[in-house]
């Protein structure tokens, strides 16, 4: 790249020892510990299942339900919460401000509001974009609240919380609505409600890996790239010998695009540079000439995007809402975040591992109920889990100071 | 220009050079604290300001209105003889200003290249801004050594897991690192020991030599006498001292706490 004498030893001796010691440090427990926790939960259950003698644990159609699960609101909330509290902001109001979006929904379509555009698909398209918009909106009122009046944003959203509520109460006037068999509703469940047939899970997960790797390789991480594409190619390989299929869902297809390319934009744009770098030291990041009042107002936006998104998948499937829809929600898709090693102080975090503690809170619960567990049990669990996994992340962190790694 | 600067710091041909910075009657107050009152003094390409005094003189205040932290509250700041006025840091770095604050203002999660470019990362495929992270890291690691300033590590180490006086050297690094025309330097040498010490004053002395205009804040009058072409003096936010050519440290002492003043006491 360059022919400059004097460097050429400097990058010889330090890029590769850090890299090296960059393997180490991604497969550490601070920093891997969330995927080490969820293969270890998946482990346990399929023994106890097995040794009790009930089904696979893991077989397609139980995999198939933790899939269908962890595709919730609270998996789709939670990545734009990672991104929040990155930029070293909380949102406690994302249930209200979804159940605001999808109570719009239901009452659009009961009251056929936009019965004037005269075209059922049309309308239904209108309807779920404005639902988007404005759970948008409500990120934009915590946002500007947050930085113009400069307002701690667990004060603001507390007070959204009950606000955002509510007036999703008031638009239904308290009433469950349900439009299932309407030609709004059968559209719906086409459009995006509904599953868009059988695929090879292996294949597909490999799909995804090679997918990242492209991008790290663009990035000029080889390394990276090279063991993401290997994974991927041994997953399609493995896929032609194992037939491991099962159906999968628009609101999947949603999610996990959302993830990976939520995912791409935090770590290998200026954008999401800027974000970490925001939440990291907002003086620095002031004094850098980062426009740190627009960053911390758009990731409160894109919260409010995860929100819009997560009622129109949900409601486009269930088609019925109640006024209570999604209450204390926010407490797992916080739970996800912390489960998957976020920084509540801002600038660290990682949207794959929130998605893997959203997951581990699904399998949790799945596991559970497939052992028979009354929900209460269920609760205190995940309680148990959160406090755990945020301790484990406390003592891994002292150990690697104690061991000279930090 | 020539290397061997240290020995002949008055240098009659860099002092008839055109200034690059003016700073003229600016003055500064929070509310009812007056940090600065009028004050004036230039910045000349290829060679050292010394700006000292006590603590809470003005001097930080002062380094952060040049560099569009502040807004001053009255008074006017020239660039290359046009009136200037940042509404913020970015403008500032983006004409050519670069400063090494008393806090440093590193992102500690972030390693030494991404601080170095934090803020305009080198980025490819035009609105979707994809960092080219590599590309960016070996010129990081490719100036850290020509400046010659030791980060052990490498260019990918984390600031979150450096000492003190480490951390002071990634920052003046980063600051070095843009060639700029104009380098402000907040106390860069408060945190580090005799050796990195002697290591950064080689390093401004370099940057002076290849020709930047330097205001440098220091508490250490060795320094400063060693280093400083000329030198403010600032008591309460009053320029209160201006020395050049011979000058030692108890002529800068003397107008610091006051024993010495270009102002009558009772103006203060
Ligand atoms: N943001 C601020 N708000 C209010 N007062 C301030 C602010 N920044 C500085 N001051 C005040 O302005 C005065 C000058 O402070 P400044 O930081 O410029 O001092 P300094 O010369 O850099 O001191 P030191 O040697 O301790 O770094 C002090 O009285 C300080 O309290
Ligand atoms: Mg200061």
């Amino acid at each position: 790249m360059s022919s400059s004498g004097g460097a050429t030893g400097f990058k010889d001796t330090g890029v590769e020892a850090s890299r090296l010691s960059n393997l180490s440090d991604v497969l550490s427990f601070r920093n891997a510990g969330v995927f080490y926790a969820l293969v270890t939960i998946l482990l346990i259950f399929t023994v106890w299942v097995q040794l009790i003698g009930k089904n696979f644990y893991l077989g397609a159609a139980n995999v198939e339900n933790i899939l269908e699960q962890a595709a919730s609101p609270v998996g789709m909330m939670a990545v734009g919460m990672t991104v929040l509290l990155i930029s070293g902001n909380f949102d406690l109001s994302v249930a209200s401000n979804g159940a605001f979006s999808a109570m719009f929904i239901a009452v659009s379509v009961e009251h056929d509001l936009f019965g004037f555009i005269g075209n059922v698909e049309v309308e239904v398209i209108v309807i779920l974009i404005i639902a988007i918009l404005l759970a948008c909106v409500g990120g934009l009122i915590n946002g500007l609240v947050h930085w113009f009046v400069g307002l701690n944003s667990f004060i603001v959203t507390l007070g959204t919380l009950s606000a955002f509520r509510g007036m999703a109460l008031l638009i239904s006037g308290r009433q469950s609505i349900t439009f299932r068999n309407t030609e709004h509703g059968e559209f719906m469940e086409r459009f995006i409600g509904g599953d868009i047939g059988e695929f090879n899970l292996f294949l597909l997960v490999g799909g995804v890996l090679i997918v990242v790797a492209a991008l790290t390789f663009l990035t000029g991480r080889q390394m990276a790239a090279g063991v993401c594409a290997a994974s991927g190619l041994a997953l399609i390989v493995l896929s032609f010998l194992v037939d491991y299929s099962t159906e999968i869902s628009h609101k999947l297809v949603v999610l996990v695009t959302l993830v990976v390319a939520t995912w791409a934009v935090m770590t290998y744009t200026s954008y999401g540079r800027r974000v970490y770098a925001v939440g990291g030291n907002l003086e620095a990041a002031k004094a850098a000439g980062i426009n740190v009042g627009l960053y911390r107002v758009m990731c409160f936006v894109f919260l409010g995007f995860c929100c819009g998104l997560a009622a129109v998948t949900m409601i486009s499937k269930l088609q019925s809402v109640e006024p209570n829809l999604w209450l204390t929600q926010e407490l797992f898709v916080i739970a996800s975040a912390i489960i998957g090693g976020v920084s509540l102080l801002g600038g660290a975090g990682s949207v794959l591992k929130t998605m893997a503690g959203a997951i581990l809170l699904t399998v949790l619960t799945n596991g559970f109920s497939f052992l028979a567990f009354p929900s209460e049990v269920q609760l205190i669990a995940v309680g148990l889990l959160v406090i755990l996994s945020a301790s484990a992340y406390v003592v891994a962190g002292r150990r690697a100071i104690a061991k000279g790694k930090i | 220009m020539n290397t061997s600067s240290t020995v002949d710091k008055v240098n009659d041909t860099e002092g008839s050079a055109e200034p690059i910075l003016q700073i003229r009657d600016v003055s500064k107050n929070f509310g009812a604290v007056q940090a600065l009152k009028s004050v004036s003094f230039d910045v000349t390409p290829g060679s050292i300001t010394g700006l000292i005094g006590d603590n809470g003189a003005g001097k930080s205040t002062m380094v952060k209105i040049i560099s569009g932290v502040h807004k001053p509250s009255s008074g006017s700041l020239m660039l290359e003889g046009k009136p200037t006025n940042f509404s913020n840091p970015g403008e500032a770095r983006a004409s050519n200003i670069e400063t090494v604050f008393q806090t440093l203002e590193l992102v500690e999660e972030f390693d030494v290249a991404e601080n170095f470019y934090m803020g305009r990362d080198i980025t490819f495929l035009g609105p979707l801004k994809v960092n080219r992270t590599s590309l960016m890291r070996s010129r990081a690691a490719e100036a850290v050594g020509q400046l010659g300033i030791n980060i052990p590590g490498g260019v990918t180490r984390k600031v979150r897991t450096m000492s003190g006086g480490q951390r002071q050297a990634v920052a003046i690094a980063r600051a070095a690192f843009w060639n700029s025309k104009v380098l402000l330097l907040d106390e860069p040498t408060a945190a580090l020991g005799v050796r990195e010490t002697e290591q950064v004053l080689q390093l401004v002395e370099k940057l002076r030599d290849n020709g930047a205009a330097i205001l440098l804040i220091s508490h250490n009058m060795r320094d400063v006498q060693r280093l400083c072409d000329q030198v403010v003096v600032l008591r309460q936010g009053r320029r209160t001292g201006f020395l050049e050519g011979e000058f030692t440290g108890e002529d800068c002492v003397s107008y610091i706490t006051g024993a010495r003043s270009d102002i009558a006491e009772e103006e203060l």
